[in-house]
């Protein structure tokens, strides 16, 4: 449909098919004329989340939850690690694990998403840069219980201890996290979206090193632990900017290295940018790949 | 649509390629279309016929985007709506109406135009009372007819239906193949692919024959159904008569072959339903004096339509070969696709002998209902294992007081 390279204009109805992909900006005039397809997709993913499940929709509640104690009674407790402030660790963790849990499911669901559409993939044309994007709508909604999870605790240790340690004029900053999370699990889901069709080790394999990286970023512990010599580690990880700006936005701990959250969107949009030049390219075939 | 729009091809394909890399061991390389180029004029209803694996689907598919092709191009003018694997988009537990609003924006259509049809389609599926009803309660009738309903609704400058008319209740069948003419006659460029010949020569305008991803003729549906279908048949009788079970073979002799033959004498594969034609039954003795009896046994839609047996043992001096003929005669059987089990009897005297041969032959008979067929002018479907022409007669009774409704003698 790109008009430029044809030698003879097309007329205003026409359209052209070749073997080589048409440029981001036809895909970009695709996903608006199908938009209406990424709340279904986005609803769809939803549904199958908690499918034949007993306790069903009790789950989105549980499967966030659950983490959250377990690591609260190990780290906080047996092991007595510390907010290294006055934030009290549960909090402190709370804060820390919303936006990775965003930015892991985003990628993990990202990932599947045209694997779990595989069907319709090989037998109606759709543009299917929409499936990674719809598919952040149950990541979405484990981060809205996440920001509950936060209002209640901080509501809790505003009764049970007096002290107040939400943050209103910082909170811009956990918003730009929120999007630094987001443009990046977007960018790498759209490097393993398409090869995932194909081998399922692309899915094993991310949570490996979704298992990993947790650790690398300061999360259950702060950064101010982190010895100096291995700083530089956690400067090139951009998730260390999106876990300390939500910290700093929420709660104000810390502080905000701008020279390393530009390297951080740096590298989140670097990712973004190849990973939509290399999913235009990969998605053509992947009806026969599905 | 104007002047202008009318003039140029409403489909230009040119010298399209689609490879497919298949195997995993050993992978090598699968043209599933090579160097297929021709255009279609708006309002043309263009069948696409071809043994399976011809490259049919995929072609469907290349137009649709569902896949990119590997070498060629094609220029489209207006909305494309493919009718590939029917109701592909719908979803289980939506109603009929959420369905009808999904489907349509997966053809990338807006919600206001779908409203502005939505009494069109509900009408024309004939579904009012389970529209808020969940599809996956739908009977496969209805899911068929809400589907094509959508469809056709949409109004496509170039509807691409793969297959699709084949299933679903007969009646509404015919109104598909009805509602596909008439808007074909409004403009729209239909591609149809379709293994049942009775409806591609019926409906087509032209037909585009593929094997094996290469074009092998495009042009009137007569010719081409004709070609493809001699083609088809002479291959599999090839098939058939190579293959030795043994009950061809009895101590009196065996049958050599079973061939249809044309009034032309040329071997056919295909007939047309007002063609006479031949079948010849080859045959070898193997005792000096026999009496000969030929048998056939004519089987269409899984049913004997017909046994014909020679009246009288003709005297047969051998050893030889012989040749024992039949003449079906015109308007006698159906559009469909038969197939024959032959047989010979030799009596040694009073002592019979027998080879049979099963599936000696299959043929397939087309109807190109220009009216001097058993259907008349009848468009609908015919039914049956056979479809002789009978002479009917419609008559005013005197003055007598007819019953209401009338009646025909």
């Amino acid at each position: 449909m790109s008009g430029a390279s044809m030698q003879p204009a097309l007329a205003r109805d026409e359209w052209v098919i070749e073997p080589r992909g048409e440029g981001a900006r036809a895909v970009a005039r695709d996903v608006w004329r199908y938009r209406r397809l990424l709340r279904f997709f986005a609803s769809r993913s939803f549904q199958k989340l908690y499918a034949r499940t007993v306790l069903g929709w009790s789950w989105i509640f549980i499967r966030p939850l659950f983490p959250l104690l377990v690591t609260t009674l190990v780290f906080g407790q047996v092991l007595s690690v510390t907010s290294g402030s006055n934030v009290p660790y549960f909090l402190f963790l709370v804060v820390g694990v919303t936006p990775w849990e965003f930015f892991a499911s985003n990628l993990m669901w990202g990932t599947r998403s045209l694997e779990l559409n595989r069907g319709m993939l090989s037998r109606i044309y759709l543009p299917r840069l929409i499936l990674p994007i719809a598919m952040v709508a149950p990541a979405l909604v484990t981060f809205l219980i996440h920001l509950g999870v936060i209002a209640v605790a901080i509501f809790y240790y505003r009764w049970s201890t007096g002290m107040w340690f939400f943050q209103p004029a910082l909170v811009g900053w956990a918003v730009q996290g929120f999007l630094l999370a987001w443009l990046l699990s977007l960018g790498i889901a759209l490097w393993t979206s398409v090869p995932a069709l194909v081998a399922r080790d692309v899915r094993f394999t991310l949570g490996y090193v979704l298992g990993f990286w947790i650790f690398l970023t300061p999360i259950m512990y702060s950064l101010s632990s982190v010895p100096a010599d291995y700083r530089w580690a956690f400067a090139l990880n951009p998730m260390t900017s999106v876990v300390e700006s939500f910290k700093f936005g929420v709660l104000g701990l810390g502080a905000i290295d701008s020279r390393q959250l530009l390297t951080s969107w740096g590298i989140a949009l670097l990712t973004l940018a190849s990973g939509l030049v290399f999913f235009s390219r990969a998605e053509r075939n992947a009806a026969d790949k599905a | 649509m104007d002047i202008e729009s009318s003039r140029s091809p409403s489909l230009r394909v040119e010298r399209l390629g689609k490879r497919y890399r298949v195997g995993s061991k050993r992978p090598f390389d699968l043209w599933a279309l090579k160097d297929v180029s021709f255009t279609v004029e708006p309002g043309t209803i263009l069948g696409v016929i071809g043994p399976n694996g011809a490259g049919k689907t995929t072609l469907l598919k290349v137009l649709s985007r569902v896949t990119p092709p590997t070498e060629g191009r094609v220029v489209g003018r207006g909305r494309v709506v493919p009718l590939l694997a029917l109701g592909a988009g719908f979803q289980q537990d939506l109603s009929g109406r959420e369905n009808i609003f999904l489907n349509a924006a997966m053809y990338g259509i807006s919600a206001s135009e779908v409203e502005e049809r939505l009494d069109d389609i509900v009408q024309f599926a004939g579904l009012d009372d389970f529209l808020d009803t969940p599809v996956k309660r739908y009977s496969s009738g209805m899911y068929l007819r809400l589907a094509f309903s959508v469809a056709i609704n949409m109004r496509p400058d170039i509807l691409l239906a793969d297959e699709v008319l084949a299933v679903g209740d007969m009646e509404f069948q015919e109104r598909c193949l009805e509602r596909v003419q008439e808007s074909g006659r409004a403009g729209m460029t239909v591609l149809f692919v379709s293994h049942d010949m009775d409806a591609i020569a019926r409906l087509c305008d032209r037909v585009l024959w593929l094997s094996a991803g290469q074009m092998m003729a495009i042009g009137p549906p007569d010719q081409v159904v004709a070609e493809y279908q001699a083609s088809a048949w002479s291959s599999i009788n090839r098939r058939r008569q190579t293959k030795k079970s043994g009950g061809h073979v009895c101590k009196a002799g065996e049958i050599l072959f079973a061939r249809l033959v044309s009034a032309k004498g040329k071997e056919v594969g295909a007939i047309k339903v007002e063609d006479p034609v031949w079948l010849h039954i080859g045959f070898r003795t193997a005792m000096p004096r026999l009496d000969v009896r030929a048998q056939i046994d004519v089987m269409a839609r899984g049913a004997l339509a017909f046994r014909s047996v020679q009246p009288v043992p003709m005297p047969f001096d051998g050893p030889a070969e012989g040749i024992a003929k039949v003449q079906i005669p015109p308007h006698l059987l159906a559009e469909t696709t038969y197939t024959v089990n032959t047989s010979l009897a030799f009596f040694e005297g009073d002592k019979p002998y027998t080879c049979e041969l099963d599936n000696a032959l299959a043929f397939h008979v087309y109807d190109s209902a220009k009216g001097d067929s058993a259907r008349g002018t009848y468009k609908g479907q015919m039914r049956g294992v056979v479809s002789p022409k009978l002479e009917w007669h419609v008559e005013a009774l005197h003055e007598a007081a007819l019953p209401e409704g009338g009646g025909l003698s």
